[in-house]
């Protein structure tokens, strides 16, 4: 799968939110998504944060997610990395940045939905998401 | 995925710098990381702890991917420290001061995307000595790309 691969980068840097769709893989492609990376700096709301990257099938059911091992809590700033083969790490470096694991490979089918977010939704419309992704196109079989 | 692999090496040993810029993927190219290998010796000069991140940034400069190391270098020690896909994060606990990190499996970089591997704090950029070494493989991007 490495020659000629097709990336396309996602990439959303609105402040003031917490809750972002990342992309829904387009009709005659699958999605083989390779990392996403967030930039978190929360209010001082009280509240644990807990973010996770799901995914919803085309029938917008949830099928899968990747929750962090570590609350995020208020006025505190975070880098959060997920990809495939990552540890589910917290923050043993001390610098605020956390890994989670996806599936290996994790491919996703057309319509299929996937966004990174606060589990609990403690201020969505007030903490601070930034959000980069990187996926590789891939042609659907029969 | 065996025929014709396109490896190219990277090696920056310059001295007194702990701030660089590993390679930027050239127009029409797409690069596959597949490691990066860290010589680091930090000056005497300061106590303050050093720590080494690997960050991918878009043509913007935005970081994009960030992959810290999960323990610290003081003064006057020397560490070895290397990124790689698959790896585990795994601090110096052999004791002989030997750090991994781990890469997205696979981690494909777009045309015009840099690496950068530094301390992220900064202590003394201009004094400590960090010698890198990394292989990527080259591949063509795809023709809607």
């Amino acid at each position: 799968m490495i020659p000629f691969p097709e990336l396309k980068a996602f990439q959303d840097l609105t402040l003031d939110d917490s809750s972002k769709p990342i992309f829904t893989v387009p009709a005659g492609e699958v999605y083989e998504l390779l990392w996403v990376h967030i930039q978190v700096t929360t209010t001082n709301k009280a509240g644990n944060r807990q973010f996770r990257v799901g995914v919803y099938d085309n029938n917008s059911i949830f099928v899968l997610q990747s929750l962090t091992g570590e609350y995020v809590t208020a006025s505190e700033a975070w880098e959060i990395t997920w990809a495939p083969s990552y540890p589910l790490q917290e923050d043993e470096t001390g610098v605020k940045l956390m890994l989670a694991p996806l599936p290996s490979p994790l491919l996703l089918p057309t319509g299929w939905q996937v966004v990174v977010e606060d589990y609990y939704g403690i201020d969505v419309a007030a903490d601070h998401m930034t959000m980069n992704a990187l996926v590789r196109r891939i042609c659907p079989g029969e | 995925m065996i025929p014709f692999p396109e490896l190219k090496a990277f090696q920056d040993w310059a001295e007194n710098d702990s701030d660089k810029i590993l390679f930027t993927v050239p127009d029409g190219e797409v690069y596959e990381l597949l490691r990066v290998y860290c010589m680091y010796i930090a000056d005497a000069k300061s106590q303050n702890d050093r720590q080494l991140v690997l960050q991918i940034r878009d043509t913007a400069g935005v970081v994009v991917l960030s992959a810290i190391m999960g323990d610290v270098v003081s003064q006057g020690e020397t560490w070895y420290v290397t990124w790689a896909p698959g790896l585990p994060l795994i601090e110096d606990e052999t004791g002989l001061k030997k750090a991994l990190i781990p890469l997205p499996n696979p981690t494909l970089i777009p045309t015009g995307f840099s690496v950068r591997v530094f301390d992220i704090n900064a202590v003394l950029p201009a004094d400590d000595d960090m010698y890198l070494d990394a292989v990527v493989s080259r591949d063509q991007p795809g023709p809607d790309q």
